[in-house]
């Protein structure tokens, strides 16, 4: 496929319809900096692919190529079997390719496209960005599309996996934490049992079974027991042993006095009148014995009403102390599994009590005197410790067992979980690094292999376009390193072999050179279907024998494709010129903001005077001038083979041809050496320059400049001719008689 | 006729669905590419969609100390 005409209107540098007619030739279009020749490729650009690359880089929006001046851009593109026209709006963007004419192609590949900042880009790269900028190069950037994802998705599978390696990490710490280093089935074994559970657990699985929500048998009331044991120790009243002895030790007495009494007075009575007592002879009365014995008797009365009291309050006290030994025995029957704390002091307390319960009533029966009852104070103390006993215990065993085990199936179930989950983690991201790293096995093959085939063509083509370089063999070479990378090699000054990578021994421009020849490379290995490339700007770093190389190397090599090149370089075009065959040769000979790029590929000074008259400023077409006032210059210059100063670069202006043309009609003794319209193209020239180089602060070039600037090269071109013939005068012969002049071929003297 | 991409990934995918480590996963990443969404967006949800349907086969094992499981 090759480009047949191309139209933009709307475009960045294009604000008006432009048309480049090519009928599939190649050509050299020659343009200032700003004269919208980049404008020209990113129509083609536009118009084969929907975008512009660049604007993504640069954070543009596609719209933003739009013209200020235009509501929207315009690329038809037609050729032979395609017509094209492609559409971008501020609404919709780049619409699709819209086929004007009814056989057209419904698709088109994009258009090989080379720009400077490409290739330069392309060469600053890294060699993993090499890798993927030379899969897109290749035609394979599908494979770039297709790891980025994978590698993306790698990456976050890796996350998980390790995150689920520490929720397992954690989850099983738990579980550990909770068994305090005994082995989980034993635990979970005892807990099973404290809480009564009829299922035993026989292996981890069963904790997931276990019907925690089975009722446990009653719990014994042990804080109700200690409750009770307290209430059994405050109802203990005082002691009422030392009244009860008391009361026995008083009945003795007055038994005895009682006794004696009774014995006298009954022998007494022997004889009621009796004033003495029959036992003892003393006097005594039958009426003052009834008295005594009377009191006696009152008292004995009142003796037997105290010991009745005293006996109550042993009963009493019996029936107390039974009550504590008996709380006492269901406290101790509600031990905890931890048993009471002080529990000896208990059992003491219990056996004391026991015992006094026996002396209480020996006492009793005997009338006998009653030790002191045993002091409960220290069972007493007990009682607070034995209430947080029971309190902490509350809980219970069993329910403690049942919690214990709840919790301990949670965090299995969580554990179990999280290792599920991690095995599907690290699953996934086993089998999504796999993936990649077939992925990236293939690609590797297919990278090889394509570099390969390119390597050698790019290798020669460095070699043609740089031919005294001392870097020899080289050649792109694939690491395996990371995910890929492809870098160049070579060799240096025969001596230093697989240097890498070039930054290390190249030049700027012997880098670009690499880069353009690796490209062209690629171009001419096929893969695409256009004959058309698009060359712009590429020898912005050449020097003239890396320029003249690339000119050659198009002549030899691309023949047969049609080759756009856009430069501003005029000597680069002037080598193209005489290298290459069956180019066109055109100039962007005007620029406007307004009117955009105005082509000529004809006589400058023609065309510069056909601007003027159809309106354009002096500001607009001064390159054309310039051109115009070189090119009338450099003509008999070069035509009667005057010298000029040396300049390597051949890089020369107007009034470098100036003095040169001064110099040698001087040196030839001409007399046109004094010519006056010599002396005004130095106005000319400098009013150019000023024209060209747009200087704010100085005086402005006018229409009226460059009108006068047309008649001076006419007036030089005319006194450069035969005024016979009108022929130019280095068409004639010269005679080396009488000194140096110029003799028509037709006979007369030209001058 | 594929072109060459396709037939590079066609040939990931073959390899990929006979691999061992690569398998589980095979299937659903060439669902992906197949429906035109190979992203990282799908292919993370297929992971985790993997991960979501993933049935163990085995028991839960304690780290060291804690033993006791099989």
């Amino acid at each position: 496929m090759k480009i047949g005409e191309l139209k933009v209107d709307g475009l960045r540098g294009c604000p008006r319809p432009f048309a480049l007619k090519l009928k599939g030739k190649s050509l050299c279009l020659l343009g200032e900096n700003g004269h919208a020749k980049t404008t020209i490729v990113d129509a083609a650009e536009l118009w084969s692919t929907g975008d512009l690359a660049a604007f993504h880089t640069e954070g543009c929006s596609l719209v933003a190529a739009i013209h200020l001046d235009a509501s929207t851009a315009m690329v038809e593109i037609t050729g032979k079997g395609f017509s094209h026209r492609r559409t971008l709006t501020p609404s919709d963007g780049a619409g699709d390719l819209e086929p004007l004419a009814p056989a057209s192609a419904t698709e088109v590949e994009p258009i090989p496209i080379l720009r400077y900042s490409t290739i330069a880009g392309f060469m600053g790269r890294t060699a993993g960005e090499k890798k993927k900028a030379l899969l897109e190069l290749l035609g394979l950037g599908g494979l770039n599309d297709l790891r980025e994802p994978l590698k993306t998705t790698v990456g976050h599978a890796k996350q998980d996996a390790d995150a689920t390696v520490r929720q397992l990490a954690g989850e099983r710490a738990a579980v550990e934490l909770q068994l305090a280093g005994q082995q989980l089935v034993p635990y979970a074994e005892e807990q099973r049992t404290r809480a009564g559970l009829s299922q035993p657990v026989t292996q981890p699985g069963d904790m997931l079974t276990l019907k925690l929500t089975e009722l446990p048998p009653s719990l014994p009331d042990r804080a109700g027991a200690v409750d009770q044991l307290a209430t059994a120790i405050a109802a203990v009243g005082e002691d009422p042993a030392t009244d009860w002895n008391a009361e026995v030790a008083d009945a003795a007495v007055v038994r005895a006095d009682g006794t004696a009494e009774l014995l006298r007075a009954a022998q007494g009575v022997i004889d009621a009148n009796d004033d003495t007592c029959p036992l003892c002879g003393q006097l005594i009365g039958g009426e003052e014995l009834l008295e005594r014995l009377a009191t006696r008797a009152a008292a004995l009365q009142e003796i037997r009403a105290r010991m009745a009291e005293a006996d109550e309050r042993l009963v009493a006290l019996d029936t107390q102390l039974a009550g504590v030994v008996a709380a006492i025995t269901t406290v101790r029957d509600r031990a905890p599994a931890s048993g009471w704390p002080g529990e000896t002091v208990l059992k003491t307390v219990e056996h004391s009590i026991a015992e006094h319960l026996d002396h209480i009533r020996a006492a009793r029966s005997e009338r006998r005197s009653c030790p002191t009852s045993p002091n409960l104070d220290s069972l007493a103390a007990l009682l607070p410790a034995f209430r947080e006993a029971a309190r902490v215990d509350s809980r219970g065993a069993q329910r403690q067992a049942l919690v214990a085990l709840a919790e301990l199936r949670q965090k299995y179930l969580r554990l179990r979980q999280a290792e599920d989950r991690d095995t599907a983690a690290q699953t996934a991201h086993t089998a999504a690094k796999r993936m990649l790293a077939l992925a990236d096995e293939e690609i590797e093959q297919t990278t090889k292999a394509a570099i390969k085939q390119v390597s050698a063509l790019a290798a020669d083509y460095y070699r043609r376009l740089v031919s005294s370089s001392p870097i020899t063999d080289v050649e792109l070479v694939y690491k395996p390193a990371r995910a890929g990378q492809v870098e160049f090699s070579l060799t240096f000054d025969a001596r230093h072999h697989s240097v890498t990578p070039p930054q290390r021994i190249m030049s700027t421009s012997q880098m670009n050179a690499l880069g353009l020849a690796l490209h062209l490379a690629r171009l001419k290995l096929g893969g695409q279907p256009w004959r058309t490339v698009f060359l712009d700007d590429v020898v912005n770093s050449f020097d003239a024998p890396h320029r003249q190389g690339l000119a050659r190397l198009l002549a030899e090599e691309f023949a047969d494709w049609q080759v756009i090149v856009l430069t501003h370089d005029r000597w680069f075009k002037d080598i193209l010129r005489r290298t290459v065959k069956g180019w066109e040769f055109k100039d962007i000979t005007a620029f406007s903001s307004r009117g955009g790029p105005r082509l000529s590929a004809g006589d400058p000074r023609a065309a510069l005077r056909a601007e003027l008259d159809d309106g354009a400023t002096g500001m607009e077409v001064a390159h054309l001038a310039r051109r115009a006032l070189e090119q009338t210059l450099n003509t008999p210059l070069a035509k009667l083979e005057y010298d000029i100063r040396y300049d390597p670069d051949q890089r020369y202006g107007a009034h470098d041809y100036l003095v040169a043309l001064r110099r040698g009609l001087s040196h030839a003794k001409s007399p046109l050496k004094d010519l006056p319209v010599l002396g005004r193209m130095d106005t000319d020239s400098y009013m150019v320059n000023l024209g060209v180089h747009d200087r704010l602060d100085a005086t402005a070039l006018t229409t009226e400049d460059l009108y006068r600037l047309l008649d001076d090269l006419e007036e030089l071109d005319a006194a450069l001719r035969c005024e016979s013939c009108n022929e130019p005068v280095w068409q004639q012969h010269r005679s080396h008689h009488g000194g140096e002049s110029f003799r028509c071929g037709c006979g007369a003297l030209a001058a | 006729m594929l072109d060459p991409v396709s037939e590079i990934v066609e040939r990931v995918f073959a390899r990929a669905a006979a691999d061992t480590g690569a398998a589980p996963l095979a299937d659903r990443f060439l669902r992906a590419y197949r429906d035109g969404h190979w992203t990282a967006e799908r292919l993370d949800a297929e992971v985790h969609g993997f991960v979501e349907a993933y049935q163990p086969d085995d028991e839960v094992t304690l780290g060291e100390g804690s033993g006791g499981s099989s």
